[in-house]
């Protein structure tokens, strides 16, 4: 937002400030957050898994609305309806397309060239669809992100995306891991060029090469540091990729570090192992206030665990990846220069009607991977 | 009263800032070039903060629906609260939480009657589709396989009894059965080495047969009758339904629960679904048995004794777990199965035959 409008804006000159607001603010609270979480599970255990539609739905509305992009609220305005629509159409097409790959497997018995061809040929489209999957969950996010009155889009063609994203993968596996950079800096060109805020796309100048040193490194180190040279290079990944990527040319920045991930993965590894102790714990009680023997206790303890960690590992996952995560993206996040707001178009685009049954399925991208 | 707001058009990112009036019926919003009124009745607020300011208010009976309104002065929110009908859609919210559970407990219920259908009707559909060369891969798969499954339940190496005495008896007593059924498939029998009284067939016309079975049998007839109850199924294709059945539900398990329900719900509907079936399919197998046994000229009386003798062993479990086994109440099929003999049966072996079958695994 230039200066200019500063002036003229009544929400910036009452907090007295004619500075630019930060680029991205967070104002989510645990609390609440794992109220809804919790809520939101239960019911999901209740309906059998029918519900996560609507409560998906329900727990995006709620951290959209605490984000804030230069000084203006987030908005989501996907329904659960929408997710629903998109399963039952999914469902509709994927059913068939599973019992005739499984009848194929009947009819080429359980072993032979053929079964392994066909498990082959499983796995390629599985992987393939995967990558479609993703990028129109994407689309279907965007279209229902709102800002300033104007909707974010995915454009491109997820096919296209998909192409790449599987070309890469398998590029990467026989080049043993070493075309990785090339892949995640095709993957995020195509995203993020066809990544649009009203009819302002977003455009990326980066070069897979000036990741490739870390990379390999990386890739040397991870037996030895037991992975956590990934995480370092998904760090300088994040750095790299969203630093050489620009809206209206101004470039976008963000300063996430590596001490930064671990952290967060730590305290959420921490919750996790005391959500699974007091189970633990909760059990071995009830057994001894019912007077049952470890026989049974024990017996029942895999339902309890997975009971448990449905309704509570989601929302786990929620307070103690999620949040933190937006936290941190909030604090490292900043754009060079101001926001020609006054110069963004709204887009014709309203995006797809359904949205994510495909993810859903898959169990892909259906997480709540927030804008950009 | 006037006062200054924030005006987005749903058009340009571009704020304008602009005043308000609150009218009887609505609101007006002017600036420069603009004139705009939303009804009281049509403003609710946008997002999940409404309380604390700055609320932004948003118009869903207007064209696009994107144009939002942000107020930072919380007395003209509080002014607005008061003459708007229903600005935070409560009752729309409410409304539609209400109606998220009832959807979904509705695709429940409908997912629900699918999985019905599938069980009921499906695997009929189906079974007889499948060829008949495919069926036996399939059987052959299991056949092989049981053994080793078995032995790590019950007692016994769970090895394919072979003493050749023993294999001319039961080929000589599947012969006897075989000559009065008219069936695409080859049967092939086998005795495997485990202490337990059962017997199954897989798909394709492979059967097996369990070492107990054998050794507490009162006589031949009883294995004949068995026997010509497992070549039902076959004929039947039973098996061949059963494994279309699992395919199509476990199918759908795996993708309308998400990976969530599924492992609950999944094993559970399952065993109790595939279950409530099998006990027609036990019936039917017994028909044909019975039939088989008539024309090859077999007393069924032994199969009586059979099923009266599992009633006596198994008696009160089978009660109290009538729901879920898989076979009818042993008590019920000894009822179904008591019919009188033909007036010329024979032993459906000699009783040098039977010592070598009894034998059979050494």
């Amino acid at each position: 937002m230039a200066e200019t409008d500063a002036e003229q804006s009544p929400a910036a000159s009452t907090t007295g400030t004619a500075v630019q607001p930060p680029a991205i603010t967070y104002d989510g609270e645990m609390g609440p957050l794992a109220k809804l979480g919790i809520k939101v599970s239960l019911l999901t255990l209740v309906t059998l898994g029918f519900y996560r539609f609507w409560g998906k739905t329900r727990i995006r509305q709620y951290l959209w609305s605490r984000i804030s992009v230069f000084g203006n609220r987030l908005e989501y305005t996907g329904t659960g309806k929408e997710l629903f629509l998109g399963f039952l159409i999914v469902l509709a097409v994927l059913m068939p397309f599973g019992m005739i790959v499984r009848l194929l497997q009947l009819a080429t018995g359980t072993d032979g060239i053929l079964l392994s061809a066909i498990e082959f040929l499983q796995i390629i489209v599985l992987l393939y669809l995967i990558g479609y999957a993703t990028y129109r969950a994407r689309r279907y996010r965007m279209s229902r992100t709102l800002l300033r009155g104007i909707r974010f889009r995915q454009g491109g063609s997820a096919g296209k995306f998909a192409f790449k994203w599987f070309g890469y993968l398998i590029l990467t596996f026989f080049t043993l891991g070493i075309a990785r950079p090339w892949g995640d800096v095709a993957v995020h060109r195509y995203t993020m060029t066809n990544s649009w805020f009203g009819a302002q796309n977003f455009s990326f100048d980066g070069r897979p090469r000036e990741m490739l040193k870390t990379w390999i490194i990386c890739l040397l180190l991870a037996t030895p540091t037991l992975g956590l040279s990934l995480v370092w290079y998904a760090a300088f990944k994040t750095r790299y990729l969203v630093g050489g990527t620009r809206f209206q040319n101004l470039p976008l920045s963000l300063r996430i570090e590596f001490m930064d991930l671990v952290k967060i993965y730590l305290v959420a590894l921490f919750a996790l192992l005391l959500l699974l102790s007091a189970i633990m714990m909760v059990m071995v009680a009830v057994g001894a206030a019912i007077g049952a023997s470890a026989g049974p206790i024990f017996a029942g303890l895999p339902i309890s665990v997975f009971i448990a960690i449905v309704v509570f590992g989601s929302t786990i996952a929620l307070v103690f990846l999620t949040h933190p995560m937006l936290l941190l993206i909030a604090d490292r996040f900043s754009v060079e220069g101001d926001v020609d707001f006054e110069a963004i178009l709204q887009n014709a685009d309203t995006g797809p009607r359904t949205g994510e049954g495909l993810a859903d399925a898959l169990d892909v991208g259906g997480g709540l991977e927030v804008g950009l | 009263m006037a006062s200054a707001v924030e005006y987005y058009d749903g058009k340009s990112a571009s704020a304008r800032s602009c005043h308000i009036r609150l009218g009887a019926d609505g609101i007006v919003m002017e600036a420069d070039g603009l004139s705009e009124f939303w009804a009281y009745e049509d403003i609710r607020t946008a997002g999940s903060v409404a309380s604390d300011p700055p609320v932004t208010l948003r118009n869903p009976a207007l064209a696009g629906g994107a144009a939002r309104l942000i107020i930072t002065d919380a007395a003209l929110i509080k002014m607005l609260a008061e003459r708007c009908a229903d600005l935070t859609g409560g009752t729309e919210i409410r409304r539609d939480r209400n109606r998220a559970i009832i959807a979904s407990l509705g695709a429940l219920a409908g997912f629900a009657v699918i999985i019905l259908v599938i069980v009921q009707l499906l695997p009929g559909w189906v079974a007889p589709l499948v060829p008949v060369s495919w069926e036996e891969r399939l059987g052959r798969q299991i056949s092989d396989d049981i053994g080793g499954f078995a032995s790590q339940i019950f007692e016994g190496s769970g090895k394919k009894c072979d003493a050749p005495a023993g294999q001319a008896a039961l080929t000589a007593m599947e012969r006897r059965l075989t000559s009065v059924i008219d069936s695409p498939f080859t049967f092939r029998i086998k005795v495997i080495d485990i202490d337990e009284v059962n017997a199954l067939a897989a798909p394709g016309g492979f059967i097996v047969i369990f070492r107990k079975l054998l050794d507490d049998a009162s006589g031949p007839d009883e294995v004949a009758g068995v026997l010509a109850h497992e070549m039902g199924h076959v004929i039947a294709r039973h098996a061949m339904e059963s494994v279309a059945r699992d395919m199509g539900v476990s199918l759908l398990m795996e993708f309308a629960l998400g990976g969530f329900g599924g492992g609950i719900a999944g094993a559970a509907g399952q065993a109790l679904l595939s279950t409530a079936y099998s006990r027609d399919a036990e019936r039917e197998a017994d028909r044909i048995s019975l039939d088989i046994l008539a024309r090859a000229k077999i007393s069924s009386k032994e199969l009586t004794t059979f099923f009266a003798r599992l009633a006596r062993e198994y008696g009160d479990e089978e009660k109290h777990f009538a729901i879920i086994s898989t076979h009818p109440i042993s008590a019920e099929r000894a009822r179904a199965v008591a019919r009188p003999d033909p007036a010329d049966v024979r032993p459906s072996l000699s009783a040098a035959e039977w010592a070598s079958l009894k034998k059979i695994c050494g």
